[in-house]
């Protein structure tokens, strides 16, 4: 059963000169207990797809298509019934881990906090966010309980977040760039959690991030964007292991350990973009037609490219 | 209980007295413990200076007029032989009651008016910041000397007069900390989170905004007091009847050649308290902010 189904989502910012169209006709689906991801590049727009469907988007930005959850449409609720789901059937954890706990409280105070809003009794708290913190693999748990989000390191706030996230046990977990601007052993760490999160199999998670690695490792599905529409969604292990997109293609290519070999050209910029194929310019084998090209289906995955 | 088991439990333990006791913090910085003390009985003078007081600060006596320090009068006497020691005493409690009752006037209304504009921003917003612009344009001196013209002298006048030239400045830091913190990214992760909006208003937006605030409250305390000593050494203060440290330097400006101490003790008196009231403020910043502590203090 799908818990979260995204239809023609379209998103556009008002700006001085027309618009900035950040998300375009993106569709996909989430299915229980599934770990999807979405790669691209910075600016691609995948950012706005968790904040779109977390009703966390600035007042000016104009949504449009549907957003189901179980089944329920979601993006047409108003924010009186949306609050509801919001950290509790849906969390989310945000991107910058220390910028998103607040400075002035304690870090144990602050994941009691999201236990409090779902009503678990006052004397019940202090012993579930240990657990929630050993559950996380904190060494220490109370020490990090008692502690200012500042005396700890980013990847340890990254954890935290995560925690407040999980302190609802929520269906569907959007987690957006969870090792943006971690070092190495942080970065492992987190992959290490959500793995961990994945054979413990209780949430469906949506992952947004630029880390092919992580993505590889640990998704179900995965979702390609550039320059705000999906170019190519399937299983993660074919969209990873054999990918049919020409940007696909490269972003492999691009990764060290397949040689560090760049794509030439850059995403062209949201507010003017061309006719056609937006990949046009950088691809290997670009089409003569003018015709922008839809998704479609190629044995088992959706790929947006009129040659494949 | 395991040597380890007890030094994590010690470790736990200071690590939560550290955060929250900023008696801990305070105990960290001597001479800011020197401060307050000097604060603590500077305010216990204040409050029971009428009865602390040696002599009465209004009795007169020509002929001991102008006198040097001596064991009866410890900081001698005026050009009328008042005791100089008792009108510094009174005066000190005159200069706190106006200054302290106008901070907290201007303090609430500063910090409501400018958390509304912060947070709600729009139209009205934008009004009552360029209102704010207005007020702090105007060189705060002048406008309070129109207004004591206006309104005449008192201690209540003087009141409303100094808040109505200081609500301005504490508006318009409130509002830049709203404005500063309100997109903030813990502010997103809270609505993310699924927390009401008057809780992200109350728990974590406005203990980050408030502090600065607390700060420059402290500070204007002493800024105050020179204020209503400037406007009483104009004449436009507070009536001769009540002793004020303005009027008295105004007063003995006269004698200055023979008798100095006529000038010299009120005029101590403010630069002591208005200095310390500016270190206080800057004390109250350092011990509120968990950024302070040093790396390894424990």
């Amino acid at each position: 059963m799908n818990i979260l189904e995204v239809e023609h989502l379209h998103v556009t910012f008002p700006a001085r000169r027309g618009s900035i169209r950040a998300s375009q006709d993106v569709s996909f689906s989430v299915k229980e207990g599934e770990i999807c991801v979405l790669v691209g590049e910075t600016g691609s727009g995948k950012s706005v797809i968790g904040q779109a469907i977390l009703h966390l988007l600035p007042q000016s930005a104009m949504v449009s298509g549907s957003i189901r959850y179980a089944g329920e449409e979601i993006l047409s609720l108003p924010e009186s019934a949306f609050s509801r789901l919001r950290g509790h059937a849906i969390s989310f954890i945000p991107q910058d881990p220390i910028g998103s706990l607040d400075p002035l409280m304690r870090c144990g105070r602050q994941v009691a906090e999201a236990l409090e809003t779902r009503g678990v009794p006052k004397e019940m708290r202090p012993s579930r966010v240990t657990s929630l913190l050993s559950a996380l693999s904190f060494p220490d748990p109370d020490l990090v309980a008692v502690s200012y989000p500042h005396e700890l390191s980013g990847g340890m706030c990254q954890r935290l977040t995560t925690g407040i996230a999980l302190a609802s046990s929520p269906h569907l977990l959007v987690a957006d760039e969870p090792t943006k601007g971690l070092d190495y052993v942080s970065r492992k760490r987190t992959i290490e959690m959500f793995l961990d999160l994945k054979v413990k199999g209780t949430d469906s998670i949506l992952m947004i991030t630029h880390d092919l690695e992580l993505a590889d490792l640990i998704g179900d599905t995965a979702g390609v964007l550039y320059s705000g529409e999906l170019v190519e969604f399937g299983p993660a292990a074919e969209v990873f292991g054999h990918p049919l997109h020409p940007y696909t293609k490269g972003l492999i290519a691009a990764l060290p350990k397949n040689g560090m070999r760049p794509m030439r050209g850059v995403c062209p910029g949201l507010a003017a973009l061309p006719k056609g194929c937006y990949f046009q310019d950088r691809c290997p084998a670009p089409c003569t037609t003018d015709l922008h090209p839809p998704m479609h289906d190629v044995c088992g995955r959706q790929v947006r490219c009129s040659r494949c | 209980m395991s040597e380890a088991a007890v030094r994590h439990r010690v470790r736990v333990w200071c690590a939560s007295v550290r955060g929250t006791d900023w008696y801990y913090r305070l105990k960290q910085r001597p001479s800011l413990q020197v401060v307050f003390v000097l604060l603590a009985i500077i305010l216990t003078a204040a409050v029971f200076s009428p009865i602390a007081a040696p002599q009465d600060p209004a009795a007169t006596c020509l002929y001991e007029k102008n006198q040097w320090m001596s064991t009866e009068h410890w900081f001698g006497t005026d050009y009328l032989g008042r005791d100089l020691f008792s009108r510094v005493l009174c005066g000190l409690q005159t200069s706190m009651v106006v200054a302290v009752t106008t901070i907290a006037i201007t303090f609430v209304a500063g910090a409501a008016v400018g958390s509304y504009a912060g947070y709600n921003g729009g139209w009205a917003g934008t009004c009552i910041a360029r209102i704010i612009d207005v007020f702090l344009a105007f060189p705060s001196i002048i406008l309070a000397l129109a207004l004591v013209t206006l309104l005449g002298s008192g201690v209540l006048n003087m009141i409303l007069v100094l808040s109505v030239v200081q609500w301005a400045s504490f508006a318009r830091l409130m509002r830049g900390q709203v404005l500063a913190e309100k997109n903030a990214e813990y502010v997103l992760s809270a609505q993310a989170a699924g927390l009401p909006n008057w809780w992200i208003l109350v728990k974590h937006l406005l203990p980050n905004c408030i502090m600065p605030v607390v700060v420059l409250a402290t500070m204007d305390l002493g800024h105050t007091i020179l204020t209503i000593s400037t406007l009483s050494f104009l004449g436009l203060g507070l009536p001769p009847s009540i002793p004020e440290w303005g009027f008295m330097i105004h007063a003995g400006l006269g004698d200055m050649r023979t008798a100095p101490l006529n000038v010299i003790v009120p005029g101590l008196a403010i630069t002591f308290v208005t200095l310390l009231f500016n270190l206080a403020g800057e004390g109250i910043r350092d011990i509120t902010d968990p950024h302070m502590d040093v790396e390894g203090s424990l």
